[in-house]
């Protein structure tokens, strides 16, 4: 902590200065979130310490960095007043304390950071240390990392830490090591280039005496089939990786092991056939690959996925996102419209088959088309998603732009959501967006959609207008309504408007805007999280310095 | 790069190659002590995790025969009644005062919640409310010795269906403390739909939900000081609503406990208004 707090005074109190490697450079950000909160019991607004009695909450950030010669340096200050970020359920989360540090040193080859730090293995698999603001992501590891490059082209680390929890950590280490390389060779005959980008990596988790005590007075109580009579402190995770690139081709295969580990499964029936959701002791395996084809304005890419019991964490008590060593890259497309992207496919760690293709095609310069379908099972070949979804983009002139599309799902509400005796939710959503630019100033973007469905809340209308005044302000107003609502959710179709104004100042964005949100599930790269209704005021400040 | 190979394979043969010994899970022990502990279960109708919960409290029941006291506070949070058809639920279990309980003990991270003695016991928890910390304690809790033994006397007039209770608080070491009187009344063997698992049972057995208060919800000032051989004594009078389906007489147990309250639990640096659970008890009011 004196550490932390030495470097945030000399990096705020060092000179700014252009880039000039004798003195030094600082830089940073800032962000905060702040909400009002304003009492709705229409859509379950309400019953939370926020809507009850303290009406405001805020999350901010104050990241500072210095950087001078091959020395770097950073801190971070987080302050949570009155937060739901970590528990939307009514939680309430008050705290202030540096979130983040760390040194780093380059020393020729050599590259030594200490303190909070974030890095992945291959494409995550294994391993992966970031932060993701909105699912209240942040498994930095608090330990030392050596970087070490053997050539140009090869390189391998090593690292070993805690993995960070708000500002502790947990008591179990964590330590890694990873060698990744790249080989080229230019058949100057055929004029084909080739690369190959291998890479290998292992990491290993050990659980502290603590962890094992709580496991074991689960466990012990375990009858039948269900028990587990023993198991090991440590659990280790292989992966091997590599990217093919030949001309336009680049493929993508990675592969991983993971030793036996005790693992809470969600879907795992008891011996007695009354519940789900139990420990298991077993080893897990992912196979992952992506090949992608770009050339003349046409670009495919396919994807699959095929995961068994491979949750990792650090503490196998943890729920939901808590403690989660690793990151299973999602097979659905990240969709950005407010209809198509209500209904995501969180990543089932413990089991799943899954696929994706895409296309793109640029017709001309006024024309383009995507289409992307993606799939997902689990191991007993039950379907958990589809999606369908097709996109057509033109643009008549400089000034104009029309995107129109439609997206079809079928989305398992059971697994993703945890939901009773309910069918799968089938959706049909057509959308169309326009864009005209009526000066180098001035823009104007409209965007509009309707969900088609007779599961969960029912259909939906969507429409949004957004008004640009370049280079400053940005004005929004949109409405979210259930019009043909499913009477066994909810009494009846409530709207959910939103109204927003933005301002842009070189670095320095804020926003302001009375919002209405209905519940549901936020989900970034397959990992997701329940979202209760939101009902206020929001306004934001981010910056960069 | 060749020249690297066996180095590094020796790097990973060091790091993952070492036997290690295994950890060998324990057996439940059979305890015998008079330590009667509490475990307090927020719970819901729609909540479908909810029965497993239940489920082990009856194994732990069964496990530790009268050691373990239990009351389920249904609370709003996937708590309101069920209006699927065909499972349309007949009571709604809530009650102000269990809503009101789970503020004070601080949310938690999704249901089943549970407390065991209303004691956190690991540092690192971010709630007093989880889903391990009775699994991993509640032996350790059973075989402590009490700092008093609890004893109810009921009586039932089934005329005018009032209650008395008389509570009787006999201790078995000197303590000091700020010690308070808890008392209130559960009923089981109501049967009501539930969500369960994957499912609706329609015909689910709702057991040690909780109906009343007959204490202050924060308990009832008792004493500062235990002394061996001065037994304390409180009475509480009721009179149970007219059976209606529920409020069935012969389900009904009071349940009392004694609580410290200069043993609070504190969560991101601030005291929860409970006290440390030192004994309980229950007893059927008829």
């Amino acid at each position: 902590m004196r550490i932390a707090i030495l470097l945030m005074i000399s990096a705020l109190t060092a000179p700014l200065i252009a880039q000039n490697d004798n003195t030094g450079r600082i830089s940073g950000s800032f962000s905060s979130n702040v909400n009002f909160f304003m009492k709705d019991t229409a859509i379950h607004a309400s019953g939370t310490p926020q809507y009850e009695y303290q009406l405001y909450s805020a999350d901010t950030w104050l990241n500072v960095q210095y950087n001078r010669n091959n020395f770097e340096a950073g801190v971070r200050l987080d302050a949570f007043n009155n937060s739901y970020l970590f528990n939307p359920n009514g939680g309430s989360y008050t705290a202030i304390g540096i979130g983040n540090w760390f040194v780093s040193q380059q020393i020729k080859n050599l590259n030594i950071k200490g303190g909070y730090i974030y890095d992945q293995i291959g494409s995550g698999i294994i391993y992966r240390a970031y932060e993701e603001r909105p699912l209240a992501i942040d498994n930095a590891l608090l330990g030392v990392r050596l970087a070490y490059d053997i050539s140009p082209d090869w390189h391998i680390k090593a690292f070993t830490g805690k993995q960070k929890v708000q500002f502790d950590s947990y008591k179990e280490l964590i330590k890694g090591i990873s060698l990744e390389g790249f080989i080229t060779k230019k058949e100057a005959a055929e004029g084909t280039n080739w690369s190959l980008a291998p890479g290998i990596g292992m990491v290993a988790r050990t659980l502290d005496n603590e962890t094992v005590e709580k496991v074991n007075n689960v466990l012990k109580y375990y009858t039948g089939a269900d028990t587990i009579s023993s198991y090991k402190h440590n659990t280790y995770a292989f992966s091997l990786y590599n990217t093919l690139s030949v001309g336009p081709i680049s493929w993508y295969v990675e592969g991983a092991y993971k030793t036996p580990d005790i693992m809470y499964s969600p879907l795992q029936l008891n011996a007695a056939g009354n519940a789900y959701g139990l420990y298991v002791h077993k080893a897990g395996t992912v196979l992952y690959t992506s090949v992608s084809y770009a050339k003349k304005g046409l670009g495919i890419t396919l994807e699959g996925k095929r995961t068994e019991n491979f949750s990792f964490k650090t503490d196998p008590s943890l729920l939901l996102n808590r403690g989660l060593i690793n990151y299973i890259p999602s097979m659905s497309r990240i969709n950005t419209y407010r209809l198509t992207s209500r209904y995501n496919p969180a990543t089932q760690f413990m089991g799943e088959l899954a696929g994706q293709l895409e296309l793109r095609y640029r017709l001309s310069d006024q024309w383009s088309f995507l289409g992307n379908y993606s799939l997902v099972n689990d191991l007993e070949s039950t379907p958990l998603y589809r999606e369908l979804y097709v996109e057509g983009t033109v643009k008549p002139n400089k000034k104009d732009q029309l995107i129109f599309g439609l997206q079809r799902q079928v989305y398992n509400q059971i697994v993703y959501e945890g939901k009773v005796n309910v069918p799968d939710v089938k959706t049909v959503t057509p959308f169309i967006e326009y864009q005209h630019k009526f000066d180098r100033r001035k823009a104007l973007r409209a965007e509009a959609s309707m969900m088609l469905t007779d599961q969960d809340y029912g259909s939906w209308a969507f429409a949004l207008l957004e008004y640009t005044i370049a280079p400053h302000w940005g004005f929004v107003i949109s409405d979210m309504y259930n019009y043909d609502h499913n009477p066994e959710k909810t009494s009846k179709g409530l709207n959910y408007p939103a109204v927003s104004v933005f301002y842009n100042s070189g670095p320095n964005r804020f926003s302001l805007g009375y919002v209405k949100q209905v519940e549901g599930i936020v989900c970034t790269g397959g990992i997701c999280r329940y979202e209760p209704a939101f009902s206020g005021v929001k306004a934001t400040i981010n910056t960069n310095f | 790069m060749k020249k690297y190979i066996p180095v590094l394979l020796f790097i990973f043969s060091l790091l993952s190659g070492c036997k290690e010994e295994e950890i060998i899970v324990p057996k439940v022990q059979t305890i015998q002590s008079e330590r009667i502990v509490l475990i307090e279960d927020f719970t819901g109708v729609k909540c479908p995790n909810c029965p497993n919960a239940a489920r082990q409290i009856a194994q732990l029941e069964d496990l530790y025969p009268g050691r373990v006291v239990a009351v389920a506070y249904h609370t709003n949070f996937l708590g309101d009644p069920i209006t699927k058809p065909g499972f349309i639920s007949k009571y709604d279990f809530r009650t102000p005062s269990g809503n009101q309980l789970e503020e004070i003990m601080g949310f938690y991270l999704g249901k089943p919640a549970v407390t065991l003695n209303r004691k956190k016991y690991n540092p690192q928890d971010e709630f007093l409310l989880g889903q391990t910390d009775v699994l991993a304690n509640i032996e350790t809790e059973i075989q402590s010795k009490p700092v008093a033994l609890i004893s109810i006397t009921n009586t039932f007039n089934e005329g005018d269906r009032k209650l008395k209770s008389v509570i009787t608080i006999t201790p078995r070491q000197s303590f000091d403390g700020a010690i308070r009187l808890h008392a209130l009344v559960t009923e089981s063997d109501i049967i009501d739909p539930q969500e369960d698992n994957t499912d609706y049972k329609k015909d689910y057995v709702h057991n040690h939900v909780f109906r009343q208060m007959l204490s202050d919800l924060n308990g009832d000032a008792l004493a500062t000081s235990l002394q061996v051989g001065t037994p304390l004594t409180k009475t509480y009078e009721f009179i149970l609503p007219t059976e209606a389906g529920w409020w069935v007489a012969k389900n009904c147990s009071v349940v009392a406990f004694i609580s410290d309250y200069n043993q609070k639990p504190e969560i991101n640096g601030q005291q929860l208004n409970v006290g440390y659970v030192l004994q309980a008890v229950q007893a059927k009011i008829k």
